[in-house]
This record gives structure tokens, C-alpha cells and sequence, in this order.
């Protein structure tokens, strides 16, 4: 029966819901009539009508309470009230378009410039990776003196995993590039990366057709099967579905499909772009190979063991390996660390951005706060009527809070669009290390710009919604509506509300202008060679016809040959790595003839005319010469560094290096050339050596080629001949990776002054932001003077003087404000050595020079009211007064 | 005078079921009916009357109906629906209990 009961309340409650002007009326009316009703029976009494109203609306206790408390009593009271707020907010704003404009654009620019760097840095920093627990997957690194991140031999590898307890999985797994050659089309490179069999348990993603491969694909002699990305399999065989069971050519032999990968396990942060994956399937020998370290480890904790433990227990296995082994770099050890998709530089300076765009948004809120603050002056007399009346203390804050609310929100909305548009560009731009980031507008995103509206609100709400309510409401009725901001703690707000203007602007300047200058030094550094018409194209030499050195030889010796004869070639030369944009590809431990140490040196393989290419200088001794063959005396050239800590005092020319070990194969120094310097930065950041060797590429060989070409000639038509070239010595081979030297150089450092850029960008909102919210709160403040400033003037005080009045405490703040921003600055300063090593000590000149920028922005925006104050008409004001 | 006790709380709510059971009332004659029935002892004041008879009203206890008075003026007739009658009923139940149990434990003789 209690249902009825609900029936009968249905239209009470509707109505209170959807008809609240009726309902306001009714009450209205029936209060009315019980006043009349009082009325006449007092008047009865004898009473005189005003005192039987009086005392008829005393017995009330008030209709407007009486109506507060009825409201009281209705459902969702609280979101009536909010809508009632909101909508009176909104018309207040409507009035007032000039704070309202400028209000909203402080949001939309701070919001704005957050949600930027949140889209842009939400997948590098935040995401999770799309494995099932990814943080239970581990890298597990081989150490040395020179490198904490180095990877692992097969044999080590094998026993890695045979011997831990403490992962349930262990994979290794290695980049080797494919060459696909479908009959009729030019030969193709795939990014491919070669894995143990359990690589898809241990990163455990089901195919979304096929199957994956397991350990029995890895066994030697297995039947080549490959695993396809989708990204490859839509560009390449436009999602056809019957791709499983089809055969591939790769680098000259036949591989079965078995399976295609979903779309988000290609996850590009981590891997880059892969088109296909496929097992290792080593040999018993190629497994007992202990002196080549290229593989990746990977490991899944067992439940129960946390990375400490594995980390103590690889450690273990590491110094056993050692002792059974002595022909390892006793040096050696093996660290874990946790799955992340950027480096931790780009990591830290990733977080070091996102705080330094925080400051632009604390930025607005202190600008919202002064410009709130001017708003509840002018609005005083208002919220003491409305005290007065029977308004709730309560109540009138949150109505100051909901209008804030409401303001942030609209600018947080607004905000939207704009971040929408920063991200697309800065996406366009790319970061160099991180081929197709996904940056894009999330809901993630969406909810962080939101997040951000609505702390702005609360915060630059809060405070003058605490100061009107605290204002005395006799006080403000009887005196001038100015008196509740003007006094001393009003007066301390306001003066504190500058101070954090100018020191949260001079940091985010000091922090940008720290990161852009540092840049600048480092590209600033001679790399030791000349980029301007280089050009560099790559090769991979795969398949059985080169697995002879003979065979690999002859190819280089013909290749270079065919490519110096095109025409408009200063000079032509072949190498074993890229130009050295990024550090060289390969270092090697190389023992010294009458030293008992080792060192690491890098290890290129080039051709003669590779010094005269790049312009290498040569410092003593000779270049590489045709003379160099295979079965000529083995030569080497060093760089200067190298030849200086090696032999010091000594002439290193005719001085032998060779390989660790009984069979060292000493290599006679005969040249020694310029050091070539890698920007410290970028990509791998971690440079393993400054030692450079360089051997004849005819007497040593490599799979990898660069082809690097000095010309006068445009790139394009120089790429075409290249791939004509190549294509007529072997039709499997392709060409691949044609970049100007110059490119190629912007590439490493594209993300880098990318991000300097935006910082950059951001400090200047920074400044333009807090100079206006300076303007903004002298300007009121010495509106609010004008009275004082009349009279003094009455009384004779020239200009200057009244200029002064107004500047010195400008002058004051502004000191008091560089003062502790220069040191967070500072403070700044020390972080940013802490995260990014390689950076360029930092230049206290440019600190000053930033804070006497600052000083200056601030104080101009002091100038501009300073100098309307003192062309004010003492007659006018006085008159109003 | 000194101020009279609070009523109890839920009290209000009680008195008013009984007084609309009698009849339909507007609130002013609901208010002059507390007075002239309880005399001084249970003073409610004309402020807590009406946001009372609203949290009734919203809970389907009573309903409400604009009608002409006495005088010719419009006013709001509140009167019991079904519901509210039984609500009376079990509720006047429940205070009778009440009183009785609290008389017994204030009659208890010290020994």
C-alpha cells in the first residue's frame, strides 16, 4: 500500500521539480494569506493595522526565511540551487562583458596550454602499455663501466633464462630488418623483429587471425613462419584474409604466414613501426656463441617475486657466468628495469615541461583571482543587500563559487578547440625518436582540460567569495562599497597577488630560456664534419649469396664503383654506419699491443674516400687508399682522442690494436683524423665511448652498407640513380633510408627544440598573462585611490610625485617577486641538470638577463595606471566624492 | 515566560495529521487550532508550521488543494489522503507506546 502513498506525492514533487515557478508563487501566496489572516485578528484585538502587521509577520519569523526553509524541505534542492546560480551567474556575466572576455581568455589560455601538453605528453608519460600487467614486464640490461644499457650474447642469453627462478618468461629478441621480393616489384626493406618463441606468451596478445609462433617455430630447422603487424597487412595486402598460409620471399627464402597481429599490439611508442615478426630459430652452434651481444631482454615476473628479487637474483646468475667464463669482461653485470616506452631523459624532461605549463595556468588563476577580486569590490554593496535580506553567509559563497565555476567551465570548453589545434600541430611536427606517436585529443585529455577549469575555478573563487562573506554588512551599507577590499587584509591579498605574477612568469621564463639556450650550445658544438651536400642511403645485405665475406667484397668494390661513375659526384664512399647524426653503430672492446688493459672503442668500416666526404681532417699520418685490400697489411686510423689516451707521450702511428683474446689480429695505426662529436642528446642519448676506430670496410665487411655521396645534385634525382645502381647488381636488394645529411642532423634534435619551442611559446603566455594581470590590479587599485590621489593633488602634489606614489610599490613588489622567482629559477635550474645531464651548464647572466626582462614587463605594466593616476582632475574626483 | 520545551521531535508532524483528520484547514486555521486545542504548552511557531506542512505535502501524507475561504480569499486547503490516515493511525499506536513506557519508568518508586 505504500505505493499510493508515492502517488498521492507525485504531483507535490513534480511540480516542486519541473514547475518551481508555481510553486514559488503558491508559497508566495499562502504566506501572504496567512499574514492577512493574522492581520485581521490582530486588528480585531485592537490593534492598529501597521502594528498587526507587524506583529503578524514577526510571528513569521520572516516570510523570506520561512520561504528558505520551505525550499529546504524539496528534492534536489541543492541542484536547483546550483542551475538558479548558474543562470544568475551567467546574466551577471552578460553584463559585464569587459571582465567576462577577459576572464574567460585567461582560462581558455591556460586550460588550453595544459591540455596541449597533456595530449602530447599523456602517451609517453601516463598510458599504460597495452600488455596484460605491464608492470610485471622487465628489461633486463647488461652493465659496464661504460653503459648500464647494453644488451646480451645468445649463449648468455640461453642461460639467463635455464637458470632463473624468478620469471616465468625470459625473451630475447633483436631488430633485423627484412628484404621482401615479391616477383615483379622493386625489393622492399620490412622492420622486423626476430624473437625467442615464447615472445607473444610473454606479451601475451592473442592474433587476430592465425596463430602466433611458439617455441616449436624456434627450433633449428624449423620452417621459416613469419607473424604480420596489420599495419603491414592493410598497406601491404589490403587486409586480405586469406593472407595465413601464404608464402613470403624473405632475403632470399620462402616464409609461411601464420598469423596476423591486432592493430594496438603494434603499440609504435615501444617498438617503432613493425611489419612483421619472426623466431629466431638458432642453430646449436649460433646458441653457444658467447662474444656477440645484440640481443634484447625482456622478462615476466613470477607472481610473488618483486624486481628487487629479480634484480638480486640476475645478478647472481650474472657473477656466475663471470667466474665460469673468463674470457668476459669481468666488468660486467646485468640490472632490471621497468617497462617504459621513452628514455628517462625524455621522461624527465617530458614531467619538466608539463610543470613549467602548470605555472601558465597557476599564472591564470592568480590573474582570475585579481580580476574576481575587483569584481566583488564593485558587486559589495550587492552581497550586503543580499546578507541583509535573509541570503544565507553559506549561500552567498557559493553562489561567488558557482560563478566562478561556471566562468572556468565556459573558458575550459572554449579551451577545447584551441588544444585541439596546438596538438594536431605539434603532432604534425613529430617527434624524431618516435615515428608515429598517436597524439591525439582523448577523452583522457578532455577530462585533465576539465579537471584543470574546475581547480581554476575553485581557486580563484574561494578567495573573494571568503572576503565578501567576511565584509561587515553594516559596514558596507553605511560607508562607501569599497571599504570591504580596501583594508589591510584586502590590501596584503592584492600585493601577494603580484608578487606570484612576477615570480611564477620569471621561473617558466628562466626554465624555457635555460632549455632553448642549452639547445642552442649544443648544436652550437663543431660535430667534426660537414653536413652540406651529403646525402646517405642504406643497404642490407641478406640471404645466402652474401654469406661469404669473398661475396660481400666483391659487391662493395662493384657498388662503389657504379656510384662514383654517376655523374655530379664530388665524392663517394661507403660505410658501415649512417652519417654520424646519431652515435656510430657498433663499439668493440680492442685490446692494445703492450698494455695490459682494454679499452671500448667504436668500430666504423669504411671505404678511402670516407674522410674526404665528410671532411674529416686529417691531423697525422695518411688516409685510407685503394692499397688497403684484404691480405694487405690489416690498417686502422683513430681519432685524436683516442690516440691521446692511449699513448700520450708516444707517436700512436705505427702503434697495433686488436681484438681481446689469443687471436688479436693486430691492426697497425696509420692516420689519425679529427674526433667527430655526436649530439649528446636525442634518440639514445647514451653515447658508450669517445674512442673512434676506423678500419678498411675491404678489410673487415659488414652486412649493413651506407652509401654516403658528397654532390652538387638535387637529392631526388640522385635517389633514383641510386636504386637504378643497386637494382642492376641485385634485384633482391632495396635501397632504403635516402636522407640529406642536413635532414638527418634536424631529425635527432627535431623533439628537442620541438618541446623548446612550446616552452618557449609558453613562457611568452606566461608574460603576456602576467603583465596583464598586473595591469589589471593596479589599475583597480588605484581606481579605488582615485579619491585620495584627488586630494593630494588638491593639495598641491605635482605629477611626478603622484607617479612615484603609485610606482614605488610597484617597484617594491616587482624586486620582491624576482627575488623568488629567480630562486625557483634557480631551483629550476638544478633540476633540469638533474634530467637532463647532457645540457650545457647553466649561464647565471642569462637568469638576470631574464629577470631584468620580467622586472621590466611588470613595472610597464605598473607605468600604464601609474601615469593615468596621476592625469586624474583632483576637481572631478572630489566633486564625486 | 519561560520558553516552552521543543516538541519532540516528529511530534509536529503528529499533531498536524490529527488536526487535518478532522477536517480539511488551511494553514493559518491550522496554526489558530494548535494554539486554541494545546494551549500555551505546545507553542509552535508560525515559521516551523508551513515548511512542516510542505515535507507532509511532498510525502503524499496530505495533499493540498487551492479552494476559496471563509472570506472570499483563495487559499491553500491541506487535507489527509489515505495514506496519511493510516500513517496517523500507526503513529498515534507508536506514541501511545512510547508514553506509557516512559510513564512507567518515571513512575518507578525510589526505594
Amino acid at each position: 500500500m505504500e505505493w499510493r502513498r508515492w502517488i498521492h506525492a507525485i504531483p507535490a514533487r513534480l511540480r516542486a521539480l519541473v514547475r518551481s515557478r508555481r510553486v514559488e508563487q503558491d508559497l508566495h501566496d499562502e504566506l501572504a494569506f496567512h499574514v492577512a489572516m493574522q492581520t485581521r485578528a490582530n486588528e480585531q484585538r485592537g490593534m492598529s493595522e501597521t502594528e498587526a502587521r507587524r506583529r503578524a509577520r514577526l510571528a513569521l519569523g520572516g516570510v523570506e526565511q520561512v520561504k528558505e526553509r520551505s525550499r529546504d524541505v524539496r528534492p534536489l534542492r541543492w541542484a536547483r540551487d546550483f542551475a538558479q546560480d548558474a543562470c544568475y551567474g551567467l546574466r551577471g556575466l552578460w553584463k559585464t562583458p569587459r571582465f567576462t572576455i577577459a576572464a574567460v581568455l585567461t582560462v581558455v589560455l591556460g586550460v588550453g596550454a595544459n591540455a596541449t601538453i597533456f595530449s602530447v605528453l599523456n602517451p609517453l608519460l601516463f598510458k599504460p602499455l597495452p600488455y596484460p600487467e605491464p608492470d610485471r614486464i622487465l628489461n633486463v640490461f647488461r652493465t659496464s663501466p661504460q653503459s648500464d644499457r647494453w644488451p646480451h650474447s645468445n649463449a648468455n642469453y640461453f642461460d639467463h633464462r635455464d637458470r632463473n627462478t624468478v620469471f616465468e618468461h625470459l625473451v630475447a629478441l633483436t631488430w633485423q630488418d627484412a628484404s621482401m621480393a615479391e616477383p615483379d616489384q622493386p625489393a622492399e626493406r620490412l622492420f622486423s623483429i626476430r624473437a625467442t618463441g615464447n615472445y607473444f606468451t610473454l606479451f601475451g596478445d592473442a592474433p587476430l587471425i592465425g596463430r602466433t609462433f611458439s617455441d616449436a617455430d624456434d627450433q633449428p630447422g624449423a620452417e621459416p613462419v613469419v607473424v604480420m603487424s596489420y599495419g603491414f597487412w592493410q598497406r601491404r595486402f589490403a587486409g586480405d584474409p586469406r593472407i595465413v598460409g601464404r608464402s613470403l620471399r624473405l632475403d632470399g627464402r620462402n616464409a609461411t604466414v601464420i598469423g596476423v597481429m591486432p592493430q594496438d599490439f603494434e603499440y609504435p611508442l615501444f617498438w617503432g613501426t613493425v611489419d612483421i615478426w619472426r623466431p629466431f630459430a638458432m642453430t646449436t652452434e649460433q646458441r653457444q656463441n658467447r662474444g656477440n651481444n645484440y640481443l634484447r631482454e625482456f622478462g615476466r615476473l613470477k607472481p610473488g617475486v618483486s624486481a628487487d628479487q629479480a634484480d638480486a637474483a640476475m645478478k647472481t646468475i650474472a657473477r656466475q657466468l663471470l667466474a665460469e667464463h673468463p674470457e668476459l669482461d669481468q666488468r660486467d653485470s646485468v640490472r632490471i628495469e621497468g617497462l617504459s616506452i621513452v628514455n628517462p631523459t625524455m621522461r624527465r624532461i617530458s614531467a619538466f615541461a608539463f610543470g613549467l605549463t602548470f605555472l601558465v595556468l597557476l599564472i591564470a588563476c592568480v590573474n582570475l583571482a585579481s580580476l574576481q577580486l575587483a569584481r566583488t569590490a564593485a558587486r559589495a554593496r550587492e552581497f550586503a543587500i543580499r546578507g541583509a535580506i535573509g541570503g544565507a553567509k553559506r549561500r552567498l559563497m557559493r553562489q561567488s563559487l558557482t560563478e566562478s565555476l561556471v566562468l572556468s567551465l565556459v573558458g575550459g570548453a572554449l579551451a577545447i578547440p584551441l588544444a585541439y589545434w596546438c596538438t594536431r600541430f605539434i603532432a604534425s611536427r613529430q617527434f624524431s625518436d618516435l615515428p608515429d606517436v598517436r597524439i591525439t585529443i582523448d577523452p583522457a585529455s578532455l577530462a585533465f582540460a576539465f579537471g584543470c577549469a574546475t581547480l581554476t575555478g575553485f581557486i580563484f573563487g574561494a578567495v573573494p567569495a571568503w572576503m565578501a562573506s567576511r565584509a561587515d554588512i553594516n559596514d558596507v551599507l553605511k560607508q562607501n562599497p569599497q571599504s570591504m577590499t580596501s583594508g589591510h587584509a584586502p590590501q596584503r591579498f592584492r600585493q601577494a597577488l603580484i608578487v606570484a605574477e612576477v615570480a611564477f612568469a620569471l621561473i617558466i621564463l628562466a626554465g624555457a630560456a635555460s632549455f632553448l639556450r642549452g639547445l642552442q650550445r649544443i648544436s652550437d658544438i663543431d660535430p667534426g664534419w660537414r653536413t652540406d651536400g651529403v646525402l646517405v642511403a642504406r643497404l642490407n645485405l641478406v640471404g645466402p649469396h652474401y654469406a661469404q665475406p669473398p661475396a660481400r667484397r666483391a659487391f662493395f668494390e662493384a657498388l662503389h664503383d657504379r656510384v662514383a661513375e654517376l655523374s655530379g659526384m664530388v665524392s663517394v664512399a661507403l660505410a658501415s654506419s649512417s652519417v654520424p647524426t646519431i652515435p656510430f653503430g657498433t663499439s668493440t672492446t680492442f685490446a692494445v699491443e703492450g698494455r695490459a688493459d682494454t679499452v671500448v672503442a667504436f668500430n666504423e668500416r669504411v671505404t678511402p674516400k670516407y674522410f674526404e666526404t665528410l671532411r674529416i681532417p686529417l691531423r697525422r699520418g695518411r688516409y685510407f687508399t685503394i692499397d688497403d685490400r684484404f691480405g694487405r697489411t690489416p690498417v686502422a686510423i683513430v681519432n685524436e682522442t683516442m690516440a691521446r689516451t692511449l699513448w700520450p707521450t708516444e707517436d700512436p702511428i705505427g702503434k697495433r690494436i686488436g681484438f681481446q683474446g689469443p687471436n688479436p689480429n693486430w691492426r697497425e695505426v696509420v692516420g689519425i683524423v679529427g674526433d667527430v662529436t655526436f649530439p649528446s642528446f636525442g634518440t639514445s642519448a647514451n653515447v658508450d665511448t669517445n674512442l673512434e676506430m676506423y678500419q678498411p670496410l675491404a678489410q673487415t665487411g659488414s652486412n649493413v652498407v651506407n652509401i654516403i655521396v658528397r654532390t652538387a645534385r638535387a637529392p631526388d634525382a640522385i635517389a633514383a640513380d641510386l636504386r637504378r645502381v643497386v637494382a642492376g647488381l641485385d634485384p633482391d636488394l632495396p635501397v632504403f633510408g635516402l636522407i640529406t645529411a642536413r635532414a638527418a642532423e634536424e631529425k635527432t634534435t627535431a623533439g628537442f627544440r620541438l618541446l623548446g619551442n612550446v616552452l618557449g611559446g609558453f613562457a611568452t603566455l606566461g608574460l603576456v598573462l602576467a603583465a596583464l594581470g598586473i595591469f589589471a590590479v593596479v589599475s583597480y587599485a588605484t581606481a579605488q585611490r582615485a579619491g585620495e590621489i584627488g586630494m593630494r593633488m588638491a593639495l598641491g602634489a605635482r605629477q611626478s610625485e603622484v607617479l612615484w606614489l603609485v610606482l614605488r610599490q610597484g617597484v617594491m613588489l616587482t624586486l620582491i617577486g624576482a627575488g623568488v622567482g629567480l630562486a625557483g629559477g634557480f631551483g629550476l635550474e638544478r633540476l633540469l641538470a638533474v634530467s637532463m645531464p647532457q645540457l650545457p651548464s647553466p649561464e647565471i647572466i642569462l637568469l638576470v638577463g631574464v629577470a631584468a626582462v620580467m622586472a621590466a614587463v611588470a613595472l610597464a605594466a605598473y607605468y600604464v595606471p601609474a601615469r593615468r593616476a596621476s592625469k586624474i582632475n583632483p576637481m572631478m574626483v572630489l566633486r564625486h566624492e | 515566560m519561560s520558553k516552552p520545551p521543543d516538541l519532540v521531535q516528529g511530534t509536529l508532524d503528529l499533531l498536524l495529521l490529527k488536526i487535518l483528520a478532522l477536517q480539511p484547514l488551511h494553514g493559518w486555521a491550522i496554526s489558530q487550532r494548535l494554539t486554541q486545542v494545546s494551549g500555551d504548552e505546545l507553542q509552535v511557531s508560525d515559521g516551523s508550521l508551513y515548511p512542516a506542512l510542505h515535507k507532509l505535502e511532498l510525502a503524499g501524507w496530505i495533499t493540498a488543494e487551492w479552494k476559496t475561504s471563509e472570506l472570499g480569499r483563495r487559499a491553500k486547503f491541506y487535507s489527509l489522503t489515505r495514506a496519511g490516515r493510516r500513517y496517523l493511525g500507526q503513529e498515534t499506536e507508536h506514541w501511545r507506546r512510547l508514553t506509557s513506557a516512559i510513564s512507567r519508568v518515571l513512575e518507578l518508586k525510589e526505594v
